[in-house]
């Protein structure tokens, strides 16, 4: 057949013609058109993504105001509530005794008698005084006698004295009313009346401080949160709340976390810092104590674009999707992404809803305008309905001429 | 003589095996073998279109069609495809043994076995072609074992491209076993049997280049 060397030079211009056609296919700037082999795609749809962190909580007592016991006020009267009585802001609590400030107030009354006494009594002396100066008066005009002079001028002067008296006098006499005033205002606080609205939690009987603690009605979830995870919450984040008891969820919001741990810092502990969920809406059913379930919403978005992971690649700081177009081409798009969840990403621009982008494995791009092939999805498949194959018929010509 | 056949050994070892083709009168085990190649054929196309493989037409039905409807376009495409798998295989082994049949003294089965035995080429040749283009990410039109890559760059014709990107090594090594097997079994002049094998291949080569135009200007 073939002497040696003619099989050695065919095997070896096979070879060649081989590797050139691989070099051609290989090259940069290749002629050759690329096929992409697409296994999964899917659309771009509209949807919410939501990052939350779920923590248990426990329903509490919002709030606990005191309410103290001043022995300067007087002395202990008696308590107007018990423990347990539900209470409204303004309602009264309980009363000094008001012996020492009665005793007080009759003294200055008594003063304030004595001068308004001498107040009249000075009245009634000037004014007749001054009926004797205006008969000298019509003397001197009659007469013109040195000794009556005398005596007016006297009289001036007394009664000039008797002005300035009285204006002493009645500044004491207002003093006294607003120290009167004073201590009838005192008088109204030796009720004590409570500030917020609550249950009496706690009552001292023995007159110990604190005298009440009244916990106000307002139930609130506390949790805590650990060191590691603070600076990913905020104040004012929603939260939802549930528990295996209720039916429905209630809603929230972080209302407060604490900036001072929980229990004194330790090297070996892990330092958790307590937090406040306020309830949306007030609400009777849960007890203090309720254990629940919270869902802290830490990042939201609503109705964007979103795609899976695997569709979006980067590239020298800038985000792409393979698009796969109408015309059975790849088309490389940059996008713009905004909040990512697990497994989603939120696109801001680039792509429009419903629109369809390629599922890599492994990131890549591809050439741009490159064709694309997909292999047959079988689960995908319908059960194959004899009046769809009648319209699609012209797909088996297709695939029998094709080459 | 007994001739057992023996499709591989038929291809690698022309040489000892056209002789015994030449003497024997009595050949066994002809039909299993073609019902093999069949099958291997259809099977090849199958797989081939299940893949996705020389599917490019159809990826432009992905934005416009539901899920399922777009599998089942490439279902049907596979199914015709498979159905010309088998078309192929019969056309292939039988027209060619008729045609030098009717050029050629020798006895029809024996062309049958030799239209067999570059047929088994053609299939491996095509599962090889269709793997490695895969891996190349191109269409088998452009496979390192065809000439299509070579016209790529030689002309910006798509059909001179497409037509030359049809013939590949595997092609070239059938033809030369047709033409071996042929020149052995016969006392007509070798010249001879190089021009009819060659005129039937281009034959051939010409119809299914343009039956892939009428699909191309169907579709466009």
């Amino acid at each position: 057949m073939l002497k040696k060397w003619q099989l050695v030079l065919l095997i070896a211009t096979i070879l060649l013609f081989v590797s050139f056609n691989i070099f051609l296919i290989k090259k940069e700037h290749s002629k050759v058109e690329k096929v992409e082999y697409i296994e999964s795609w899917t659309s771009v749809k509209q949807g919410d993504l939501r990052n939350v962190m779920n923590k248990p909580g426990v329903a509490v007592v919002s709030d606990e105001s005191h309410v103290y016991f001043d022995e300067r006020m007087g002395a202990f009267s008696q308590f107007f509530v018990k423990e347990g009585d539900e209470v409204t802001r303004g309602d009264s609590l309980f009363e000094y005794s008001p012996k020492e400030i009665v005793d007080e107030i009759s003294k200055l009354e008594a003063r304030l008698e004595e001068i308004k006494d001498k107040i009249s009594s000075l009245n009634s002396h000037m004014s007749d005084l001054t009926d004797y100066k205006a008969e000298l008066d019509m003397e001197l005009h009659k007469e013109k006698e040195p000794n009556y002079m005398t005596s007016y001028h006297d009289l001036e002067r007394e009664i000039y004295h008797k002005e300035l008296e009285m204006d002493l006098l009645e500044d004491e006499a207002s003093r006294l009313e607003d120290e009167m005033d004073e201590l009838e205002e005192n008088m109204e606080s030796l009720t004590v009346k409570s500030e917020v609205d609550g249950i009496i939690k706690e009552i001292n009987h023995d007159l110990n401080s604190p005298l009440m603690t009244i916990s106000a009605k307002t139930i609130s979830v506390a949790g805590m949160i650990r060191e590691g995870e603070i600076n990913k919450v905020t104040e004012g984040l929603k939260a939802i709340i549930s528990s295996h008891n209720w039916e429905e969820d209630l809603n929230g919001t972080l209302a407060s976390i604490s900036t001072l741990p929980a229990d004194e810092p330790e090297v070996e502990k892990e330092t958790v810092y307590p937090f406040k969920v306020d309830l949306e809406a007030a609400t009777d059913e849960i007890l203090p104590g309720t254990h629940v379930a919270l869902e802290i919403i830490t990042e939201e978005a609503n109705g964007v674009l979103t795609a899976p992971q695997g569709s979006i690649y980067k590239k020298k700081n800038k985000e792409y999707v393979n698009i796969l177009t109408s015309n059975g081409t790849i088309e490389k798009r940059e996008i713009q992404t905004g909040m990512k969840v697990v497994g989603k990403t939120e696109i801001r621009s680039g792509v429009e809803a419903g629109e369809f982008v390629v599922i890599h494995k492994k990131p890549q791009s591809v050439k741009h305008a490159s064709q694309f092939i997909t292999p047959l999805k079988l689960n995908k498949l319908d059960k194959p309905n004899p009046a769809d194959i009648k319209k699609e018929w012209t797909y088996i010509l297709e695939g029998f001429l094709s080459r | 003589m007994y001739y057992r056949i023996r499709l591989l050994k038929g291809v690698l070892f022309p040489r000892y095996l056209s002789y015994q083709l030449k003497e024997s009168e009595a050949m066994i085990g002809l039909l299993p073998r073609l019902v093999l190649l069949f099958i291997a054929s259809s099977c090849i196309f199958a797989l081939g279109s299940l893949s996705g493989i020389g599917t490019e037409t159809l990826s432009r039905e992905l934005t416009a069609s539901l899920a399922h409807e777009f599998e089942l376009k490439k279902l049907l495409f596979a199914i015709g495809q498979v159905v010309w798998g088998l078309v192929y295989a019969s056309l292939f082994i039988f027209l060619p043994a008729l045609f030098f049949w009717t050029l050629t003294e020798i006895e029809y089965k024996k062309l049958l076995i030799i239209q067999a035995y570059s047929f088994l080429i053609l299939v491996c040749g095509k599962a090889v072609n269709m793997v490695v283009s895969f891996l190349l990410s191109v269409d088998p039109i452009y496979s390192p074992f065809s000439f299509g890559a070579l016209f790529q760059y030689l002309t910006v014709n798509e059909w001179i491209i497409a037509a030359f990107g049809t013939i590949t090594l595997f092609h070239l090594w059938a033809i030369f076993i047709q033409y071996y097997y042929l020149n052995e079994l016969t006392e007509k002049n070798s010249r001879f049997i190089f021009w009819i094998v060659l005129a039937l291949n281009i034959f051939f080569w010409i119809v299914n280049t343009l039956l892939s135009y009428i699909k191309i200007e169907n579709l466009v």
